[in-house]
């Protein structure tokens, strides 16, 4: 892995956010969610960013993805700065998905609607338009007759698998996984893991992978950042750091993951 | 999610009913000229102040006109005010609500400061005013009720886009690359339209009540064009002797009225996501 070329690299990645009190909601104090958060993600590779709550995982994800500017740092993909992309290029290249697939889609617009607009941006013509919409619910293991049906039709995991869909229209280099399997059932949570799995392989992703799970995280991803308080504490390949852990907190983290004795 | 609606709205009997009356007024508005069973403006000075009778089914006024035709013929002024004068202030405040909602900051100031000035003048002195000066017509008295109507609305579609537009989905869809416009009315406004349909639906009701307040000031519609407001004009100088005179066009604003608030109020129980 050490001999593949880097995807992204971020430096010395800083956000605070303000909290307004008094009459006048002037600013009285702030939270600092990001403290000079340094990393590189390498093409093809699974970097997982593991954290309690709070500790600024979703964040460096909003981030990553551009729905937050940074206070501080850069962002550098592939060797070039990312400050001069627009919306488009962004979206061409890193998607995202979220943690609550109740949440993700639109409510009021059809699947249909909504992923047709995603490969239209894409570059679909008019007359690829549907046969590029069913091939991608395929690829998430869904039929093409969701297209004209709404969110509320579908279940948490199925709702997931649209979102992924939606994700993997504009072909993007980066996926942004925020907590995608946290909302879904236990069941629900493996098919989801097995598809993002075999839809990294097929699509030839790089993944940055947001969990608190430590269990799917030694499972899936190749490398591993730990946050505590918006700042990395530990950094490593998956096996060594999960097995010898060197800071406190990741044996914090290790020890908390519930074990079902044998 | 149609069919959902649609299935609560019929077993709202008060809303079901209210559109009832809205949709018998409009059919009404529209088919006027052939319903009249006469001319409304013409005069028979021999059959004047009579009251209701076969023939004259609400009477005559003080120039012998037939008060059921001239009220019908009057019932396309009040709708025809009332939904222009909304669309008017649908556009405006849905637009502006949207960009204040959604881009915040600067533009959130300027326009909720302008909405906060709107609402500290009082309407009607200021259309009274509006139309003293650029004469009373009909237009004038759409165009400028819905060009003071909208404040409200934008308030409220403001509140509603701030709560929107952090919902992961409107994030979703700007990562995908979804233009800033399209974000605006395919993504946020579905998501909005559910309280905008009910206040605008109330707000039919208003604009109707204040298109009768100036026709009977006289600055509305003018005479012998017919208006429920400017029958009720005439109605007050004889309203001891000819009641019918005022009581029918009073029982038509109040019907009319009565009937989008009922269905303003039906569409929010309808439309709430929490019932």
């Amino acid at each position: 892995m050490s001999q593949t070329s880097l995807l992204l690299e971020g430096r010395g990645l800083s956000k605070a956010f303000p909290i307004e009190g008094g009459v006048f909601r002037h600013q009285v104090g702030s939270v600092q969610a990001l403290r000079d958060v340094s990393f590189r993600i390498s093409k093809g590779e699974t970097l997982a960013v593991v954290g309690g709550s709070g500790c600024g995982k979703s964040t460096l994800a909003r981030i990553i993805s551009g729905l937050l500017p940074p206070d501080a740092g850069t962002l550098q993909w592939d060797g070039q700065s990312m400050a001069g992309w627009r919306r488009l290029d962004r979206a061409r290249r890193i998607q995202m998905i979220f943690q609550d697939p109740f949440a993700s889609l639109n409510p009021k617009l059809s699947i249909g609607t909504q992923l047709r607009e995603v490969v239209r941006l894409a570059g679909a013509t008019a007359a690829e338009e549907r046969g590029r919409c069913e091939q991608l619910l395929k690829s998430v293991g869904l039929s093409g007759d969701a297209l004209s049906h709404y969110p509320f039709q579908f279940s948490g995991g199925q709702r997931q698998r649209i979102a992924i869909a939606r994700a993997l229209a504009m072909k993007p280099a980066l996926l942004i996984a925020d907590e995608p399997l946290s909302a879904l059932d236990v069941t629900i949570q493996a098919h989801i893991l097995e598809l993002l799995k075999e839809l990294k392989k097929t699509y030839a992703l790089t993944v940055l992978f947001i969990s608190h799970d430590l269990a799917v995280v030694d499972s899936f991803a190749d490398r591993v950042i730990v946050l505590q308080n918006g700042g990395v504490v530990e950094e490593g390949p998956v096996d060594t750091l999960l097995s010898c852990p060197r800071h406190a907190h990741t044996r914090a983290l290790l020890d908390a993951v519930p074990r079902i004795p044998d | 999610m149609l069919s959902l609606y649609l299935e609560r709205f019929k077993r709202n009997r008060l809303a079901a009913a209210g559109l009832a009356i809205i949709v018998l007024l409009t059919l009404g508005a529209a088919l006027a000229p052939a319903l009249c069973p006469q001319d409304p403006t013409a005069q028979n000075l021999t059959q004047r102040l009579q009251g209701p009778s076969a023939q004259h089914w609400m009477g005559t006024d003080d120039l012998g006109r037939d008060v059921f035709s001239r009220l019908l013929t009057g019932t396309r002024v009040s709708l025809s005010v009332g939904f222009v004068a909304v669309g008017i202030a649908l556009g405006v405040g849905t637009c502006l609500g949207l960009l204040a909602g959604f881009f915040g900051g600067r533009t959130d100031t300027f326009i909720m400061r302008w909405v906060d000035i709107m609402l500290s003048i009082p309407t009607l002195f200021l259309i009274l005013a509006v139309l003293a000066f650029l004469g009373p017509n009909i237009y004038n008295v759409m165009i400028i009720i819905g060009l003071t109507s909208w404040p409200g609305l934008t308030r409220m579609v403001r509140g509603e886009c701030l709560s929107v537009r952090e919902r992961e989905y409107v994030h979703a869809a700007r990562l995908s690359g979804v233009s800033t416009p399209r974000l605006l009315f395919v993504h946020i406004l579905p998501n909005v339209i559910a309280p905008i349909l009910v206040s605008a639906t109330l707000g039919v009701g208003g604009a109707i009540l204040t298109e009768s307040a100036l026709s009977f000031l006289g600055l509305g519609v003018q005479p012998p064009m017919p208006s429920w407001g400017n029958i009720l004009t005439i109605g007050k100088d004889y309203l001891h002797i000819a009641w019918w005179l005022s009581v029918f066009p009073a029982c038509a604003i109040l019907i009319t009225v009565l009937a989008f608030n009922l269905l303003g109020e039906g569409l929010r129980d309808v439309l709430d996501p929490r019932t």
